[in-house]
């Protein structure tokens, strides 16, 4: 994967070959700029890749039109930012939020018990703002799960918390793991590379083994 | 719809400054339509109120009159009239009827008068004595000429007694009489017995039987008063009443006159010219409008960029974000346009020249604003969906090349082809027109000059700030820290200059022009009448055997007039005395007066030459020898023609001049008479200088551009909104800078000067650029839009002094706010919780 700058392209991600289990908890492990946001934005179907191709489920996605790339994102995979903020509507409550991911997925409704699966009883009626970052990065995980897809991809979803609040969330990967979806998360926090199953190293856009 | 599209009004106040600017570009846009549709509809009722306020209301409407009619013919076309104006709406007719002048023996003297009776006539004149409402009233100079008393009759006994004596009506004779001044005003100037005063009857009766037993025929006026028309629309309902009730009218021996389908045809062209000048301003402002609608849309787009990436991470097209950003903007925008038709009704009577509007205006109004909201709101659904493309789907490319496109070369170049239409003649006049047609590209040359001045110094900015990081002016920290400051946010920086620059140079622009106009108006009229007001006088008045009223000596001066030949072209001499025409004149002559004086030995006067006349020494009026001693290419009196002008102690005899006219300063003429007639001057031919042209052509050109200033109003509170706006939105940032910077030992003295150093540097630029622009580009023009060009003098921009300094004032207030705002913001902040964030 290259990009444009000034001083002429860099190359992010090269020569890349990575298949991702079914089920449990995947990590990128590496340090800041080798490229593991990248790789997860190229499997998440936000960029294309310079070279190379993606496939899901057998399925070559790379080169796809950006209608059927649009449904993909929409039905079948779902990305968590690092932010906790900019994965939830401010202006809606915690339920609320759950409803607009379902629905921006096609469906009528989240499911009943997803709150509460997550930690979060009670709170639908909360605004988002209320939560703790670790709780708001909770319901974006519930928010991915609402819209029914399969892959939950996850860049560096501890980074911007604080201790207790990133514990909340590891507790939330730990569970995630045991559930019938793919979970992949970008991170260099020890406990949660601890966590995946398999590790992946990246080291200056390459696998490192 | 789906939740986060639902909630999108609500989600719109998480960016309380985007949905000010699009409150801000709402109103902007409805602001421009509503001003230019009001300005257009208004200049036609402006039209109509001058064709119809210019002249004698009592002829707006129809006129009937009659010559040499017999009693019977009069009666039975009173009656028609009379049913006619009821069938037609009309308050009813007002009838005079008038006998030939004829000699009318008194006690043995034998005065000049005319005989008359019109109804209600009695209300109108001033009684000198008598009153009763019967018998025959006479005018002060008939009853002083036949040494008539009150109860004398005259012919012998056949006229009814004196009952009254009133003052001569005299011209101007007023709103009432003015129809009939040539039945009821003496001229001096006219021939034995073909001109008198005006005795008439009070009683109708009265003078019906008087009529019976005098066997002549008489002439016969018929006038039809209506409250005149406010607008273009009740000036053609108006005149299809007059129309129909003229038709209804077919007496033979009557000539019937409608006036009024000439005063709206006129009027008609003067708002189809002023619309033609409005429509491509109005166009361009709107495009400019919608360039900005698109800025509001990318600004949506930068200012929701964590939710509209979140949005379309999870399948959501552009064109559904687009949507959304619609359904957050349209509110805002809407509510902007409703405040924008308030505001440009309200500020109706600011720019426009009548407040007088069509009915139905304001529903097309809303109509129009409407659908421009439309469009905008199709923009920013548009911009947003294609912004979101690019950001989101299209390959990282350098779109910097745009930056460097020289935008500027292409408004230079139609400026240029403006400027070759401005001198083949912005204004033609066609054959059988009045008013000039006005060629929109060439009008709009200043302003495209102004557009590229704002777009050169934008673009000199933003250069300059993209090297300013080589600058080192530590030793300045203010202008360090100001040019730092205007160097991040350089996007910012030269967009607020561009529309402030514009902003300035286009109100320099339309008030000059528009300014130079009126001067020219009041210059080339007081070049034909002299001064405010002037009347004839009388020799009398110049050989000093009746005088002038005392009150009127510091106001006033005599000027005489002869007509000659020089070279067999007709010339004119003028003779003024020096000591009063110089306080007296409407347009300042500076020293040219000096050089004049008496004949010298050999009876030859010294002579200002006026105009292209021959030098040296000349005798154009028998007995009046003079030879130039200076020379000026215009003055005053003189309108379109030349010659010499004389002092008052050279004119060898005052016969010598041809006639005599008393100049004034006064304003009001009526005012002016009123006070010659108490002090028992006659007088004749009064002019004032209001009305001794046609101003509408001027009015067209001027009405033009008092919208170009409306225009430029709009952008400059625009510009002060942008700049105000953008310290707020920058807040944060300068206040967790400054909050540090303080602490870290920057002088608060310092920090208040980087900011004004900042902002003024903006506004500067913006007033020095705007107004050497404008007033420079508005200089070029206005010489050249002069509807009346053989008329000296040329339309010129007033002084700019006054302008500038209040430009100056204003931008200074923007700056001082703008700069409050920001340092209030760096000195109330908590550095600790702006660093946690």
């Amino acid at each position: 994967m290259d990009y444009p700058t000034p001083s002429g392209p860099v190359t992010a991600v090269d020569d890349v070959h990575l298949t991702v289990p079914r089920r449990g908890l995947t990590v990128l492990a590496g340090p800041s700029g080798s490229g593991k946001s990248t790789l997860l934005r190229m499997l998440g179907l936000v960029e294309q890749p310079t070279a190379g191709t993606v496939f899901y489920g057998g399925e070559a996605v790379t080169g796809l039109p950006h209608r059927r790339l649009r449904r993909l994102r929409r039905d079948r995979v779902v990305m968590i930012f690092q932010n906790p903020a900019e994965n939830l509507f401010d202006y809606l409550t915690v339920g609320e939020n759950l409803l607009a991911a379902a629905q921006l997925a096609g469906r009528s409704s989240a499911p009943p018990d997803l709150l509460a699966r997550l930690g979060l009883p009670g709170t639908e009626d909360w605004r988002t703002s209320a939560l703790s970052g670790g709780q708001q990065q909770r319901l974006a995980f519930a928010c991915a799960l609402a819209t029914g897809a399969e892959v939950l991809l996850a860049d560096e979803p501890t980074s911007q918390l604080d201790a207790r609040s990133a514990t909340l969330v590891l507790e939330t990967l730990a569970e995630l793991a045991t559930w019938d979806v793919t979970v992949v998360t970008a991170s260099h926090d020890d406990r949660l590379i601890e966590l995946g199953e398999p590790v992946v190293r990246l080291r200056d856009g390459r696998i490192h083994r | 719809m789906r939740l986060p599209w639902t909630r999108a009004p609500r989600a719109a106040l998480a960016s309380v400054s985007t949905v000010l600017v699009a409150a801000l570009a709402g109103l902007v846009l409805a602001f421009v339509v509503t001003a230019a549709i009001s300005h257009t509809v208004a200049s036609g009722s402006a039209a109509v109120a001058y064709q119809t306020g210019r002249g004698c209301p009592m002829i707006v409407t129809p006129t009937v009159d009659g010559d040499r009619l017999r009693p019977a013919q009069v009666e039975r076309a009173v009656r028609i009239g009379a049913g006619a104006a009821a069938r037609n709406g009309f308050d009813g007719v007002l009838t005079g009827r008038y006998t030939a002048v004829a000699r009318m023996d008194f006690n043995g003297k034998t005065p000049w008068l005319r005989l008359g009776h019109r109804d209600g006539a009695a209300d109108h004149v001033k009684i000198i004595s008598g009153g009763e409402r019967s018998g025959v009233w006479l005018p002060r100079s008939v009853a002083e000429a036949g040494a008539v008393k009150l109860g004398d009759r005259g012919l012998g006994g056949l006229l009814p007694p004196v009952t009254t004596i009133f003052e001569d009506i005299a011209a101007p004779s007023g709103n009432w009489w003015c129809s009939e001044e040539r039945y009821v005003v003496a001229n001096p100037l006219a021939g034995e017995g073909t001109t008198a005063a005006l005795g008439f009857l009070p009683d109708r009766a009265e003078f019906d039987r008087l009529m019976a037993r005098m066997p002549v025929q008489y002439t016969l006026t018929m006038r039809f008063p209506h409250q005149l028309p406010a607008t273009l629309s009740e000036a053609h309902e108006l005149s299809g009443r007059s129309t129909a009730l003229l038709n209804e009218i077919n007496e033979a021996g009557l000539t019937k006159t409608d006036s009024l389908r000439r005063g709206i045809e006129l009027s008609e062209q003067a708002r189809t010219s002023v619309l033609l000048a409005v429509l491509p301003l109005t166009a361009v402002t709107v495009l400019v409008g919608m360039v900005a609608v698109g800025a509001v849309a990318v600004q949506w787009c930068q200012r929701r960029r964590a939710e509209v990436r979140l949005l379309w991470v999870r399948g959501v097209s552009p064109a559904a974000l687009g949507g959304k950003a619609v359904l957050e903007l349209i509110v805002p925008f809407v509510l902007g346009g409703a405040a924008g038709v308030g505001l440009g009704r309200l500020a109706l009577p600011l720019f426009a020249p009548s407040t007088a509007l069509e009915p139905g205006t304001l529903g097309l109004v809303i109509a129009i604003v409407a659908g421009v909201l439309g469009v905008a709101v199709l923009v920013v659904g548009a911009t947003t969906a294609v912004h979101v493309r690019h950001t989101f789907q299209a390959k990282p490319r350098n779109r910097r090349v745009l930056r460097w496109i020289p935008w500027e070369l292409g408004t230079s170049a139609l400026a240029v082809w403006s400027w070759t239409r401005l001198l083949d003649g912005a204004l033609t006049v066609q054959r059988g027109e009045v008013l000039p047609r006005i060629d929109p590209i060439a009008l709009a040359f200043p302003l495209l000059v102004v557009l590229t001045a704002a777009g050169l110094i934008s673009r000199v900015l933003g250069v300059s700030l993209g090297a300013s990081h080589r600058l080192d002016a530590w030793s300045w920290p203010a202008v360090q820290l100001a040019v730092r400051r205007l160097a991040i946010s350089r996007t910012t920086a030269t967009g607020v200059l561009t529309v402030a620059a514009l902003a300035v140079g286009t109100v320099a622009v339309g008030y000059g022009v528009a300014s130079a106009q009126q001067n020219a108006l009041n210059d080339k009229s007081g070049m034909i009448v002299g001064a405010n007001t002037a009347v004839q006088l009388p020799l009398a008045v110049a050989e000093g055997k009746v005088r002038i009223p005392q009150e009127l000596s510091s106001t006033t001066t005599l000027v005489g007039d002869a007509p000659g030949l020089v070279n067999g072209n007709q010339v004119r001499v003028l003779v003024v005395d020096r000591a009063s025409f110089k306080r007296i004149s409407s347009v300042d002559i500076g020293d040219a007066l000096t050089k004049l004086g008496p004949r010298d030995a050999s009876g030859t006067a010294p002579a200002l030459r006026v105009g292209k006349t021959p030098e040296g020494q000349w005798e154009p009026v028998s007995g009046v020898k003079l030879r130039t001693v200076a020379s000026v290419p215009q003055f005053p009196g003189f309108g379109v023609d030349k010659g010499y002008v004389i002092a008052r102690e050279a004119l060898p005899n005052a016969y010598d001049a041809a006639a005599w006219r008393l100049w004034s300063t006064s304003t009001d003429i009526n005012e002016f008479t009123a006070q010659l007639t108490a002090g028992g001057v006659r007088y004749f031919n009064p002019q004032s200088r209001t009305k001794v042209i046609d101003a509408l052509p001027f009015y067209v050109v001027s009405w033009t551009f008092s919208f170009i200033t409306a225009l430029g109003a709009v952008l400059a509170v625009l510009a002060a909104c942008s700049l105000l706006l953008s310290v707020e939105v920058r807040r944060r940032q300068n206040a967790l800078f400054s909050a540090l910077a303080t602490r870290m030992g920057l002088r608060r003295r310092t920090l208040v000067s980087s900011h004004l150093v900042e902002l003024g540097v903006i506004a500067a630029l913006a007033t020095a650029v705007g107004t050497a622009a404008g007033v420079i580009s508005a200089a070029l023009s206005a010489a050249r839009l002069d509807p009346a060009p053989r008329l000296a003098p040329l339309p010129a921009v007033p002084n700019p002094v006054p302008f500038v300094l209040l430009t100056t004032l204003a931008a200074a207030a923007v700056v001082v706010l703008a700069g409050a705002i920001a340092v209030r913001a760096a000195r109330t902040a908590r550095a600790g919780e702006l660093l946690r964030g």
